[in-house]
């Protein structure tokens, strides 16, 4: 059977479109609220803090984190995406309702053991390239 | 959901087989990967990625051989392919040495893994039946690319270049992939074209092409799909108004690596269009001759404004960044002429050619200007090489003949090049009905004359200049003898260009091998 | 005269351009080792190509009749246009090559000595030997792209030789000019030929396969106009012969070799082949009416050319000049002759009037070939003795001093004012008889024909008064000689006498052995296209106005040489004193009747020439320069400017394809 093509228009992603207007809308209306009824012009150091009643900031905002923070995150990343690909692929090749027939249950197996080697790899690189050296 | 047929075994393994280049130079991709962690060493390394892609290039070229059958499918094995397989693990091979000269023994093994992932993704992208391979072979270029940015220079400009490029070019194929999701909402599938014997699976090229299966809002929404996959392609193949980061970038990156980004990238954006347009299969105008005006304006903008932007500049690889906007759009200009069909040859066959002899001339340009940089006194300026004909003659002759040859002198393949393309825009069947396209023929003529201007001014200053000021040393060896290989293969496929037509085309059922290249005929 | 195999043809074709080409490489290669060798391999290779077209020339003088198409191989194919390497030997080639060669031969010798100390003289050997064999490339080739590639080659050596000085600024800047301007007649060339190649049922773009194409009337109106472009650019005609007076900065011998006697004769040469070949076999009227339409453009274009040439060497006082003035002048003669369209006269067809017309203008070619580059050898040999000076003003009375010169000088100069019995009498009196002929026919353009040979007669004049006046300021009167000639004040080696004997024998035999004995027009009449008629040789009466006007002209200069030679006396000496003024008043009188008006419009000329037509060719330059100027600031290198600028372009694209539909 050929696939048939969705019923697609324009007109069938209304919603998105009207999600957009809200979201735009919303900024614009506040923005404008606040123009109109903040009470005037009065600027002294207090109102120029950015929490008029809270502590005095300390410090910049602008802190320079160590990039091995980032590829920490990064190498989890790796690990978190394998996972949310395994299971799908575990659930696909050998759940309950196995959507292959059996003799591409090998092929896909290879295939997940092909992706796992890939993984592997990386991160021997990455442990060779001192990644995890916290240095 | 994929059909059975399709998921079979012997045919899955066939079909592995088939890409065997371009999995076994992401397997050794790998490899290099690893084995630089272990091994260090320019030379090791360089030569693993030169033979690996030696090996590539006859796997592609027995495959491409008489035997070779053409399929269409999730691979698209047809006269696209086997060309681009063939030119890229070939150039390739050129690239490796001016890339890994340029970096130290540390880093070697990455760039040439990166360069082999490159050039797995540009081969992968010309195979691409399916969008989902089309958009995995594209970021298997751009994604090494961002690496191997970094790797070449690290210097704050260095810096500066990789962030644009990384920026942009993730912004780029954002909106690719926003147009394909379209494609797909239009489809409901993700392949391209497929033929198959009962004629009962479809791909979106057919799909789109067949009247009787336009039921809603067609015209529109397919203008805003096939828009964004350009524009998302366009900064790729550096069309204007995508080109920006083009100057920025090649003057902040290392010359062999403005040389790796004047050619890979472009050649990947350039083929993954004709894929994405159906030019590459013969589909009369499937889509309602819109991309038709739209990649002529973009090749006329492109030529034009990469032109005259060029004159103005003073850097030398700007200019050539600059130079390689232009070039890319007489591509894209070969691109607007269309299709093969059953009297005419089409501009594929032309783009494919410009393509090929546009990757030897740059390549060689930039490995001269990276043979002549100098750490201590860099290459920047064009005066830079006033009087290098006295100083470097074998370099200042090589980079000379690159430079005629992207001007378009007779004798050099890019005089060929461009005369394909303009007979292709001129003997269009298009230019009877529209003549847009020829006045595309008289565009390129003009814009060839403007380009004249700089690339003359740089011969004029390497032989008629003397030196300005205290010359640096020359750089390794093997970046002169590359820059020398192109020089030779742009006059030897300048005189003889046949040797560049390895692609056959199949007509009444006979294969031969055809002159000078592919002249694309679609097939009944 | 005797018969040569099919196969010593091809061969023999084959030499004329590989055998320079070979000698180009060899001594470029030569050139860092054994820079003394170079022009003893330049001049092997182009005298080898001599030989081999002499033999060419002599075999195929008896029988003539079709070309011969040698075919070497294939160069290239796109779609369905098969390029193939080969040869087209008929005898306009072969006559054209052979001239070619000879000079440049001769030229290569004198080079020896002039260029004798000169840094990278392998270069310029080299450079020489390369610009014969791409100009034998352009007279031989059958298909029009390999022509193409013969024209493109001489253009670039043309650029790297008069910028050979390249230290020299002014050289350098006139070398791009010459290479950009002749690029804008290039362009229309490569117009030409595409034009030719897209049009339906082409199959091949040789001479040939063009000339026996059916092809409509508005379309060869078209091909031939770009042709005409291309030669205007090529030929340095009006308006795009800025370039040629420039290029003189290059050494003399290239100015002999290319500016005078070869390459900016490809221009004729081209059309030439074109008008006649155009006219197809039968008579066709709107074929034959598009051809005259192009045909009076090109008329008109060297009617211009050469009034305008001539009076602008005039007033030149650089002696180089004044030839390049001349050189232009002439060329416009051979365009003017080129314009005479084939109206049918009496029992003439117009094929045959116009292959009457071509003939003139290539005879006149070749001869011109001989004498101009005698003429500029005998400049460079008295630039070689007074130091590089070429200032007329500062040197003078040379003609003891240097007997050899001024003698090859003198004769080069009778033989360009067109005195019998010497070759540029014959030639122009061709040139000077079809035009008369044209005017007499009472068609629609006899009254054109009527003011191209009034120009053709007045040109003769002025040429004879400019050369002539070059003469007598540099061989007579005072001897004067400006102190950068040092001790090179002398007659030239023998290296570059023997030349200027070898080429002045041959400014007198060639008119005469060839012209009025019918010879050349025996053997051009074999040339396919061209339907020559027999024609006796005799005396008319364009010739006996064409040796009055020469005759007036020389007088004229030398009544004025004598005129100022007298006043300078006058103010050194103070003697002779009403024989002076009785000289003063002719002069004044011609002053007054003849420089006066002829230098106010030769100023006016030089004005359009600077104020209008110059501006209008950068204006072509200057275009892109300004589009790129415009776009340069959104180059600003802030990432999310590009960012928002591909963002832009994007929802432009979106906004033409979608909202406006």
């Amino acid at each position: 059977m050929p696939p048939e093509p969705f019923d697609f228009s324009l007109t069938t992603y209304y919603p998105i479109f009207l999600f957009l207007g809200a979201v735009i809308g919303f900024a614009v209306v506040s923005l404008l609220l606040s123009y109109l009824i903040n009470p005037g012009r009065i600027t002294t150091s207090v109102k120029q803090m950015p929490y008029e009643s809270g502590m005095d900031p300390i410090g910049d905002a602008r802190q320079q984190f160590d990039v091995r923070f980032y590829l920490i995150a990064i190498l989890f990343l790796v690990f978190d995406v394998e996972l949310l690909f395994l299971y799908p692929w575990a659930v696909a090749t050998y759940g309950e309702y196995p959507v292959v027939t059996p003799s591409l249950q090998t092929v896909l197996f290879w295939e997940g053991m092909i992706f796992l080697a890939t993984l592997l790899l990386a991160w021997i690189v990455a442990w060779r390239k001192g990644v995890f050296r916290w240095r | 959901m994929p059909t059975q047929e399709m998921l079979d075994v012997t045919g899955f393994l066939g079909l592995s087989l088939r890409a065997g280049p371009e999995l076994g130079l992401l397997a050794l991709a790998c490899l290099t990967f690893l084995g630089g962690t272990f091994i260090r060493g320019r030379l090791l390394w360089g030569l693993v990625g030169v033979i690996g892609l030696g090996f590539a290039a006859g796997f592609s070229a027995i495959q491409s051989g008489p035997a070779f059958a053409p399929t269409r499918d999730f691979f698209c094995f047809d006269d696209v392919a086997s060309c681009v397989r063939l030119i890229v693990p070939i150039l390739g091979m050129l690239m490796l040495p001016i890339l890994v000269a340029e970096v130290d023994d540390v880093r070697a093994a990455d760039i040439v893994g990166c360069t082999l992932c490159a050039c797995a993704g540009v081969s992968l992208t010309s195979m691409a039946g399916d969008l989902v391979l089309l958009f995995l072979g594209l970021e298997a270029v751009s994604i090494p690319t961002y690496v191997m940015l970094y790797l070449a220079r690290h210097d704050r400009r260095g810096q500066e270049a990789t962030l644009k490029y990384f920026m942009l070019s993730i912004f780029s194929s954002a909106l690719f992939l926003f147009g394909a999701s379209y494609l797909y909402g239009l489809t409901g599938q993700t392949r391209l074209t497929s033929v198959s014997s009962n004629g009962l699976s479809r791909g979106i090229l057919e799909l789109l092409a067949d009247p009787s299966s336009q039921r809603f809002d067609m015209p529109r929404t397919l203008a805003i799909a096939l828009i964004f996959v350009i524009a998302g392609l366009g900064m790729k193949i550096t069309a204007v108004p995508f080109h920006f980061y083009a100057p920025d970038v090649y003057q902040g990156t290392s010359p062999g690596m403005a040389g790796f980004l004047s050619w890979f990238p472009k050649a990947a954006g350039l083929i993954a269009l004709l894929r994405v347009l159906g030019l590459a299969h013969g589909h009369g105008e499937p889509f309602g001759g819109m991309d038709g005006t739209l990649i002529w304006i973009l090749a006329v903008v492109t030529m034009t404004l990469g032109n005259c932007l060029a004159i103005w500049q003073g850097n030398l690889r700007r200019m050539l960044a600059y130079s390689g906007v232009a070039q890319g759009g007489y591509m894209l200009a070969s691109l607007a002429v269309g299709p093969a069909t059953h009297q005419h040859a089409g501009g594929v066959g032309p783009m494919l050619f410009y393509l090929a002899a546009y990757g030897i001339m740059s390549l060689g340009a930039f490995a001269i200007i990276a043979y002549l940089n100098d750490p201590e006194m860099p290459v920047e300026h064009i005066d830079d090489l006033a009087g290098l004909g006295s100083r470097a003659p074998i370099a200042s002759w090589s980079l000379a003949i690159c430079l005629f040859g992207m001007l378009g002198l007779p004798l050099t393949v890019g005089f060929i090049a461009k005369a394909q393309v303009l007979l292709a825009t001129l003997v269009s069947p298009m230019a009877a009905g529209s003549s847009l396209i020829g006045i595309l023929g008289l565009l390129i003529v003009f814009n060839a004359a403007v380009g004249a201007w700089y690339y003359l001014g740089l011969v004029h200053r390497m032989f008629l200049r003397r030196p300005l000021g205290p010359q640096g040393k020359c750089g390794p060896k093997v970046q002169l003898a590359a820059g020398l290989v192109c020089a030779i293969l742009t006059v030897l496929l300048g005189i003889v260009p046949s040797w560049l037509g390895w692609t056959q085309i199949r007509q009444g059922g006979r294969v031969h091998a055809i002159v000078p290249a592919v002249t694309m005929v679609a097939k009944p | 005269m005797f018969e040569l195999s099919s196969e010593v043809l091809s061969g023999l074709a084959l030499c004329v351009p590989v055998l320079p080409l070979i000698a180009a490489v060899v001594s470029a290669v030569l050139g860092s080792t054994r820079p003394s060798l170079a022009p003893l391999v330049a001049s092997i290779g182009v005298l080898g190509a001599f030989a081999a077209s002499l033999l060419l020339l002599l075999a195929t003088a008896g029988h003539g009749g079709a070309a011969h198409i040698f075919h070497y191989g294939t160069w290239f194919t796109i779609s369905h246009h098969s390029i193939d390497w080969e040869i087209r030997l008929d005898a306009l080639a072969t006559a054209m090559v052979c001239m070619v060669t000879f000079i440049s031969f001769w030229i290569v010798i004198f080079s020896q000595g002039y260029m004798d100390g000169d840094l990278g003289s392998a270069r310029f050997f080299s450079l020489v030997s390369l610009f014969v064999g791409a100009m034998a490339i352009l007279v031989l080739a059958n298909s029009l792209v390999v022509m193409f590639l013969g024209w493109e080659g001489v253009g670039v050596c043309s650029y790297l030789l008069v910028g050979f000085w390249f230290r020299k600024p002014e050289a350098a800047a006139a070398a791009r000019k010459a290479f950009l301007v002749t690029r804008l007649g290039d362009v229309a060339l490569l117009g030409a030929l595409l034009l030719l190649a897209c049009q339906p049922g082409s199959r091949a773009l040789t001479f040939d396969a063009v000339f026996s194409a059916h092809l409509d009337a508005g379309i060869v109106y078209f091909v031939l106009l770009l042709l005409l472009i291309g030669a205007v650019g090529k030929s340095a005609q009006f308006p795009l012969h800025v370039w040629l007076p420039d290029a003189m900065e290059g050494p003399t011998p290239v100015s002999a070799l290319i500016h005078a006697a070869t390459m900016v004769t490809a221009g004729v040469y081209l059309l030439a082949r074109f008008f006649p070949g155009m006219t197809g076999e039968s008579v066709d009227l709107s074929r034959l009416d598009a051809i005259a339409s192009v045909q009076d453009l090109a008329g008109g274009l060297g009617a211009i050319t050469a009034l305008s040439a001539a009076i602008m060497a005039m007033g030149q006082s650089d002696l180089k000049r004044v030839l390049a003035y001349s050189t232009l002048s002439q060329l416009g003669y051979m365009f003017m002759v080129l314009g005479v369209s084939g109206e049918p006269r009496g029992e003439h067809l117009p094929q045959e009037v116009i292959g009457v017309a071509a003939f003139a203008s290539i005879f006149h070619l070749l001869t011109h070939a001989f004498f101009k580059a005698l003429l500029f050898l005998s400049a460079g040999s008295v630039m070689h003795a007074m130091g590089h000076i070429i200032d007329m003003n500062r040197f003078g009375g040379l003609r003891r001093l240097m007997p050899i010169t001024h003698a090859s000088f003198l004769v080069g100069a009778l033989a360009l004012a067109g005195f019998p019995p010497l070759s540029g009498f014959f030639s122009k009196d061709e040139i000077l008889l079809e035009l008369w002929n044209g005017s007499l026919t009472g068609g629609p353009r006899s009254a054109f024909f009527a003011i191209l040979f009034s120009v053709g007669l007045i040109t003769a004049g002025l040429t004879a008064y400019y050369i002539f006046r070059a003469y007598f300021k540099t061989f007579h009167g005072e001897e004067k000689i400006p102190h950068e000639a040092g001790h090179h004040a002398h007659e030239s080696p023998r290296s570059m006498t023997v030349p200027l004997m070898v080429l002045a024998v041959c400014s007198v035999v060639v008119g005469l052995a060839v012209g009025p004995t019918g010879i050349l027009h025996h053997y051009l009449s074999h040339s396919s296209h061209w339907h020559l008629h027999e024609s006796a040789f005799s005396v008319n009466i364009p010739m006996i106005l064409g040796v009055l006007a020469a005759f007036t002209g020389v007088a004229v200069a030398w009544m004025l040489h004598k005129a100022a030679a007298s006043t300078a006396k006058k103010r050194s000496m103070g003697l002779f004193e009403s024989l002076a003024d009785n000289r003063l008043y002719i002069d004044g009188l011609y002053l007054a009747t003849l420089v006066r008006p002829l230098a106010a419009l030769g100023s006016v000329v030089g004005w359009l020439d600077r104020e209008l037509i110059s501006p209008l060719i950068e204006l072509g330059a200057t275009v892109p320069r300004m589009v790129g100027g415009r776009f340069r600031s959104a180059q600003n290198g802030l990432l999310q400017f590009y960012a928002l600028a591909m963002a832009l372009g994007l929802i432009v694209i979106l906004a033409m394809f979608t909202v406006a539909r």
